[in-house]
């Protein structure tokens, strides 16, 4: 009997008691950026935890799209994701406060207010059950065209490209009074080519990825809108997790999701060089036209905020913290 | 990427130029027969600076860049590991450089297709459509393929990968089955690069792949576990995955010209089933 319990300690010592696998989605391939800094993020906690803690990845998509995943969460067949924001917005809708159309001018307006708006916007995750672990930007989407586009009118009467199934953005195309073209992202490539469509809204990494920039002329140098992803882990999943391992958890993450971010940076300047590198013209706008158009951007986002996308309180902020910034 | 069949057929091309320095014929056909991966590691950056020689001493010998263009890729790809990014850049690059040089010898139209857009491209592509030509344009396709990989971070770069799609799909229009559906390898990795959700198709790289596994007919096994990573992967299919690695592994390694590249290929193979639980 003795010899029984001394095993039954043994084996006890060799397995880890209350053993968690996390079980998180993302539709980055395996071999990318982000997967390998999620992966080694994941190898670290479970080191740290004494494999306490193990991560398992379902990366490309395979779990399905943004509302599948968050099914499979609330079930607990999957416990996190890392995921484009807007997925989330209906449980933290302030959260596409920085998504709002024409907001930022350039890359050091995205880092001043993010400076200040981050702990905010992460804050409302957190209430909404998620344990997140800082915002990772995707970059900023512009409109690329065959004509160049100096100002809305110019970009309304383009053949425009929006993905399907992204209802933040049908809505800024509507408030803007643009008549989009729904089509997956697969086949725009394809529609580019046969002019079913002549003019996109995305970011330069994803133009110069998926082909694009061979059948475009033009890029407005107005971020039409600045996108970002965060890693959320379900905090129901997390209930039986210690203090001492959720601090490595966040540790680790955290320091994942600044990499990607980073990263997401660098991606995003270089691929816009790159683009103009490529013969795609950059388009800049006149004072004149920039207020005209900024003019209709903030109309266009009050109209969001009254449909609800978010809140006037952190959009003020936001305006607030700009105001503070331009006026330097 | 299907870098390893590069090796092979360079052994071939490269003796092909030895021969004029009188090196033995009977070598090629040792070290593509070898299944010894270790002393071909070894000894292949001899040969590297064998075939720059060559080049240097032959200047207008098609062949030879031919050759060089090959074996510089292959030993990039598949010899030089991951974490010495500089030196796969730089060899990878000087085996793209050796690739236009040689079309360029073969055919003075294609001396300018560096710089041509992807357009102009797909509009001159059509003119070399003889069996001739496909070494030319299996070579710089699978070498501009490679040179893309490698550079991955570079986004002026990864901007061309449409040329080489485009110069591989030529390879396939002319012969579908050439280097025992390694073009068709090569289309299939590209397309599986993404998922559906960013862009991907992979029903698309099924049908390269699938076509490239009837031209390989069980005895190019580099194909079965490319499918298996660059696609059971993408798709988390496991039941394939690792149906396809137990099928290189249980075919026989030991073809004619390809017994180096399958044992490679093996290698690989039992790596993949031995993370296949850890993945899906």
């Amino acid at each position: 009997m003795r010899s029984f319990i001394v095993a039954m300690l043994f084996i006890a010592m060799l397995a880890p008691a209350q053993a968690l696998t996390l079980k998180i989605s993302t539709e980055y391939p395996d071999g990318n950026f982000v997967l390998k800094e999620l992966r080694q993020a994941g190898d670290d906690v479970e080191k740290r935890t004494d494999g306490r803690i193990r991560f398992k990845f379902y990366p490309g998509g395979v779990m399905g799209n943004a509302a599948a995943v968050l099914r499979k969460i609330r079930i607990g067949q999957l416990h996190g994701a890392f995921i484009q924001s807007g997925a989330l917005a209906n449980l933290n809708p302030d959260s596409q406060v920085l998504n709002a159309p024409l907001l930022f001018r350039n890359f050091e307006e995205v880092d001043i207010v993010r400076a200040q708006l981050d702990s905010e916007i992460e804050k409302g995750y957190q209430q909404s059950g998620w344990h997140t672990f800082g915002l990772v930007e995707g970059g900023f989407a512009y409109a690329m065209t065959n004509k160049p586009a100096t100002n809305l009118s110019v970009l309304r009467e383009q053949k425009i490209w929006l993905p399907a199934n992204d209802p933040l953005s049908e809505k800024i195309a509507s408030t803007f009074k643009i008549n989009p073209i729904v089509l997956n992202i697969s086949d725009v490539l394809t529609a580019l080519q046969t002019g079913a469509i002549d003019a996109i809204v995305a970011p330069p990494v994803g133009a110069i990825a998926l082909q694009w920039h061979s059948k475009l002329g033009y890029l407005t140098d107005a971020p039409f809108m600045y996108t970002y992803g965060i890693v959320a882990v379900s905090e129901k999943a997390l209930r039986k997790v210690s203090v001492e391992d959720l601090q490595i958890l966040t540790e680790e993450f955290t320091a994942a999701s600044q990499s990607i971010d980073q990263q997401a940076r660098r991606d995003n300047l270089d691929a816009f060089d790159a683009l103009q590198q490529l013969g795609i013209e950059v388009v800049n706008l006149s004072s004149q036209a920039r207020n005209s158009i900024e003019l209709e951007a903030q109309g266009a986002t009050q109209e969001l905020i009254r449909s609800g996308e978010f809140g006037s309180e952190i959009y003020q902020h936001v305006v607030d913290v700009l105001s503070e910034y331009r006026n330097e | 990427m299907a870098l390893a069949k590069y090796l092979f057929c360079s052994f071939a091309l490269l003796m092909a130029g030895c021969a004029t320095m009188q090196l033995p014929q009977n070598l090629s056909t040792a070290v593509l027969d070898s299944d010894d991966l270790q002393t071909v590691s070894d000894g292949l950056p001899s040969y590297l600076l064998l075939v720059d020689a060559l080049t240097l001493t032959y200047p207008k010998n098609e062949q030879l860049q031919l050759t060089a263009a090959s074996l510089n890729s292959a030993y990039a790809g598949v010899f030089i590991p991951e974490n010495q990014s500089t030196r796969r850049k730089q060899m990878s690059l000087k085996a793209l450089q050796y690739a236009f040089d040689a079309f360029c010898l073969h055919d003075k139209n294609a001396c300018a297709l560096r710089e041509l857009d992807i357009e102009a491209l797909a509009q001159e592509l059509p003119r070399w459509n003889k069996e001739k030509d496909l070494p030319f344009l299996y070579t710089l396709g699978t070498a501009w393929a490679s040179y893309i990989q490698v550079n991955s971070d570079d986004w002026l770069v990864i901007a061309e990968l449409g040329k080489a799609e485009a110069i591989l799909k030529q390879v396939v229009a002319l012969q579908p089955d050439y280097e025992l559906g390694t073009a068709q390898l090569y289309l299939g990795v590209m397309n599986s690069i993404l998922p559906p959700s960013l862009g991907g198709k992979p029903d698309v790289a099924r049908d390269y792949y699938e076509a490239a596994l009837q031209a390989g007919d069980g005895k190019n096994l580099i194909i079965y576990v490319y499918y298996a990573s660059n696609f059971a992967r993408l798709i988390f299919d496991q039941e394939l995955h690792d149906s396809l690695l137990n099928t290189a592994l249980n075919l026989e390694a030991d073809v004619p010209g390809y017994t180096l590249q399958n044992t490679f290929a093996q290698k690989l193979a039992r790596d993949l089933l031995a993370t296949s639980n850890d993945y899906f």
